[in-house]
């Protein structure tokens, strides 16, 4: 039995290391992109600016007693922050200063250097001197290191770590490294019928099947060790960790992401053995590794927090075990619960399957054009890493420029670029012909009404949830109406339409095929990274991309966008509430849902008259 | 001797049962060449499938020396062998590479594998490509790389799958030589193939499939007989003509 699992297994190795294609993206690609990362890693932190910033994360339910926060407000060497949002972005700030009420009702403060920032200590000491000369009876303060901080030592602190800066990218090169060797090993057995031949040879199936997949876990280990390696080297060679830290936390990052990659082959094995040819498996699972990737870099900007449930969700598990390089028993048994138990549940499931008849079934004709069409997820997650890491450089920066930039940069400028590249002749069709007036009162019309449907919807939803109303809790960041209408419904209109609609959503274009609309939905929900309005910007999104795809006119989804903005802009401007209403509300999703009910109808019968 | 007893099997396609083969039965006796013949979708390939236990029967019985096909793999491991038609083997492996993890598989001592390697790869003119990966050699080469790895440890039962496509004549000759080898050793062989040339020249005994039935299954000897010295193409054509 074993010397049939590693005669296979010794084959597929063989047969890997010579594919020249599997060697590129496992190892030259990482080799490439790994010491690009480490080198830029200390730009992402800090901006130094004169001021010292300092965060406030308060954290207790009754918020009336503190005195030191007044003491600490009069400070005027300090610009306070209060952010009552989860602990993101630590080091944009010099000190994150952090006031917890633990289950005794007992209060803590709990304050965090920023390792990366010159003006830590400076901020470090005028507020210790704040607490301590404040007369907090009722406070335990938690300043352990309070005596021993040292700016040597700052380098080891973990924001200077490319690690956590960088938690996802070894699940993502194990990833793409596994799944080049499955749909190779797996699917190309299928396709090229050798699997047949194996079958033939009677060995147990199940022997197959724990050779194929030890095989793809082993060269997903091997890629592991050598991206580690390489960010080793480009660490000790750019000299930004101490050599003892380095060896710790790579140690951390190894228990972390072993797991996960078990649990990954599995999942590419029970992908690459249901598909009926390589071309459909790398298809499955280029997006399997959109959806994958977008969760591990959404949930490491996200910063969930260590509780026992975000410990057992297997993938964020490892993030946030790489983030916090806390690694100790429960995280151990939580990690194997939440990666073993899964893995041999889909190792199971394939062991049915690779019983059954259906397991030999190829296509005969694959379809090529289905990877083409996956290119754009590709291009989509890789300007979702980039929106995501590097979106907050213009920080310090005033709202205006800050929005023009990321707009600019991410949104607009790529869009261009990339539909000019477009080789289909027809690619600035929607760009040609203005909209009649006719559609255009129609996109006016039906935004306003789905305006006021979803934030009715919106407003329930944020009372049920105690989720802060972004129309009438946010104040409007600038000034000037007008300014608001050029800055937040404009440009956004014009740069986030061509992104997402002119580019993304008519490469799925398919007059009988309306799949591209949700897709370009779901992709444009992720960019915005505002999880309680999933369903509102999801609906907007099909809404945007059906103006296109029914009129195939670029113009009027803009002018949709760019009414649903305005309308925010007022709202919040002038502090209207009539959304609220549920009169108000409830005729507007009524009217929606009619709407689309007779469209429907409308178009039945043209069909049928047809 | 190999059994089959009233086996059927049938597929779901498209949400469509489709009885691919209809209650067959027949006998293949020790060193018997059995030549497979039918039109495409006939079930030839699923025939071969189910003997060489790929595939379940869905009804029915097959047995190998009278016991069950799972039974007697478990007691006589690898002597049933079976080559797929359109098999494109290990690309980025060497012949000799290929060949030799089949050979592990099959649990042959390296002595034997040597010997066997040298004495086929010298009849079917391979010697000179041993080294050379099998993605840059053609596809005859290919053809023979798998013939070679089905047969290499003399298997007791051997199914062949379309094996002279894409071969030129001398080397069916000398495929055909070496089928008859076997044979000799006592090797029972069933060959599908659209040739009927080929199988007139090796075949003992001839099944004729059509929609999933035997509609012929009788010596070549006899055929002869029968038809007064008509060539099997012929006669075959005859039958397919009736049933048209």
């Amino acid at each position: 039995m074993f010397n049939t699992i590693i005669s296979i297994i010794q084959k597929d190795l063989f047969e890997i290391f010579r594919n020249k294609r599997a060697v590129i993206s496992a190892l030259f690609l990482p080799a490439l992109f790994i010491p690009f990362l480490v080198y830029f890693q200390p730009f992402l932190s800090l901006t130094e600016s004169q001021d010292i910033r300092v965060a406030v994360y308060d954290y207790r339910i009754d918020k009336s007693d503190v005195n030191f926060i007044e003491t600490i407000k009069k400070d005027d060497r300090l610009k306070i922050e209060f952010i009552d949002t989860d602990r993101i972005n630590e080091n944009k700030f010099d000190l994150s200063l952090i006031i917890h009420q633990n289950d005794y009702r007992k209060k803590q403060v709990m304050l965090i250097y920023n390792s990366s920032s010159s003006h830590s200590q400076k901020a470090f000491e005028y507020i210790s001197s704040s607490i301590i000369n404040s007369e907090i009876t009722d406070m335990k303060t938690d300043i352990t290191d309070l005596g021993e901080f040292d700016t040597s030592n700052t380098q080891a602190e973990a924001a200077s770590s490319p690690f956590t800066a960088y938690p996802w990218i070894f699940l993502m090169f194990g990833f793409s490294g596994a799944a080049f060797v499955a749909s190779e090993i797996v699917s190309g057995e299928k396709e090229r019928h050798t699997l047949e031949t194996l079958f033939s040879l009677q060995i147990n199936r199940s022997h197959i099947l724990s050779a194929k997949y030890l095989a793809i876990l082993l060269f997903s280990m091997f890629n592991f060790a050598f991206n580690l390696l390489i960010m080793a080297i480009s660490v000790t060679m750019m000299k930004t960790m101490p050599l003892a830290q380095l060896f710790n936390e790579s140690f951390s990052v190894t228990i972390a992401v072993l797991p996960a990659l078990i649990l990954l082959s599995g999942i590419l094995l029970y992908i690459s053995l249901k598909a009926k040819s390589i071309h459909e498996a790398r298809s499955v699972e280029s997006v399997f590794f959109l959806v994958f990737s977008a969760l591990i870099i959404g949930s490491s900007f996200l910063s969930f927090g260590a509780t026992y449930l975000t410990q057992l969700l297997p993938f964020i598990n490892t993030i946030i075990i790489i983030q916090t390089m806390q690694f100790d028993a429960i995280n151990a048994i939580l990690l194997i619960i939440s990666t073993i138990i899964p893995t041999l549940f889909i190792f199971k499931r394939c062991q049915v399957f690779i019983l059954k008849d259906g397991v030999l079934d190829t296509v005969t004709n694959p379809d090529k054009g289905r990877l083409k069409k996956i290119f754009p997820l590709l291009i989509m997650l890789f300007v979702y890493v980039l929106f995501m890491s590097f979106s907050d450089i213009w920080t310090n920066e005033s709202y205006a420029y800050r929005t023009i930039m990321v707009q600019a940069s991410f949104f607009l400028i790529p869009a261009l670029v990339l539909i000019a590249l477009r080789k289909n002749p027809d690619r600035w069709q929607t760009f040609k012909s203005l909209p009649s007036i006719r559609q255009i009162l129609i996109s006016i019309g039906f935004t306003s009404i789905l305006f006021l449907g979803i934030n009715y919807y919106q407003s329930i939803f944020n009372e049920l949830f105690g989720v802060n109303n972004i129309l009438s809790d946010k104040s409007l960041p600038l000034q000037s109406i007008w300014q608001s209408m050029v800055i937040m419904c404009l440009v956004p209109a014009l740069s986030e339409e061509l992104f997402f609609r002119a580019y993304f959503a008519e490469h799925w274009f398919n007059k009988n095929d309306r799949r591209g609309i949700f897709i370009s939905a779901i992709v444009f929900v992720l960019f915005h990274q505002n999880y309680h309005e999933f369903f509102s910007l999801f609906i907007l999104g099909i809404w945007f991309a059906y103006l296109l795809y029914q009129y195939r006119n670029i113009w009027l989804a803009m002018v949709a966008h760019f009414v649903n903005n305005a309308f925010v802009v007022m709202i919040s401007y002038y502090q209207l509430e009539f959304y609220k209403k549920h009169f108000i509300g409830s005729i507007s999703i009524l009217l929606i849902v009619l709407t689309i009910y007779f469209r429907k109808k409308v178009k039945e019968n043209t069909l049928n008259q047809e | 001797m190999l059994r089959a007893e009233n086996i059927s099997k049938s597929f779901v396609k498209n949400n469509k049962e489709f009885l691919a083969l209809n209650n067959i039965s027949f006998q293949l006796d020790n060193a018997e060449i059995y030549g497979l013949i039918g039109l495409n979708g006939a079930g030839k390939t699923t025939l071969l499938r189910l003997l060489s236990g790929i595939y379940n029967c869905t009804s029915g019985f097959i047995s190998y020396e009278d016991i069950d096909i799972r039974a007697f793999n478990m007691a006589n491991p690898y002597q049933i062998s079976y080559l797929s038609s359109d098999t494109q083997v290990y690309q980025r492996l060497t012949i000799r590479e290929y060949l030799s993890f089949f050979a592990k598989i099959k649990e042959l001592p390296k002595m034997v594998f040597e010997e066997r390697l040298k004495e086929y790869s010298s009849k079917l003119k391979l010697t000179q490509e041993l080294n050379t990966l099998l993605e840059h050699t053609s596809t005859g080469t290919r053809q023979k790389a798998a013939f070679i790895s089905a047969i290499i440890n003399h298997p007791k039962y051997l199914f062949l799958d379309e094996p002279f496509a894409n071969i030129d004549i001398l080397m069916v000759d000398e495929m055909i030589n070496t089928i008859n080898a076997l044979r000799d050793h006592g090797t029972s062989v069933i060959i599908s193939s659209h040739n009927l040339y080929e199988i007139e020249t090796i075949a003992d005994k001839v099944i004729y499939l059509e929609n999933g039935q035997i509609k012929l299954n009788s010596s070549i000897q006899e055929l002869h007989k029968e038809s007064e010295g008509q060539r099997l193409r012929d006669i075959i054509l005859c039958k397919m003509k009736e049933a048209n």
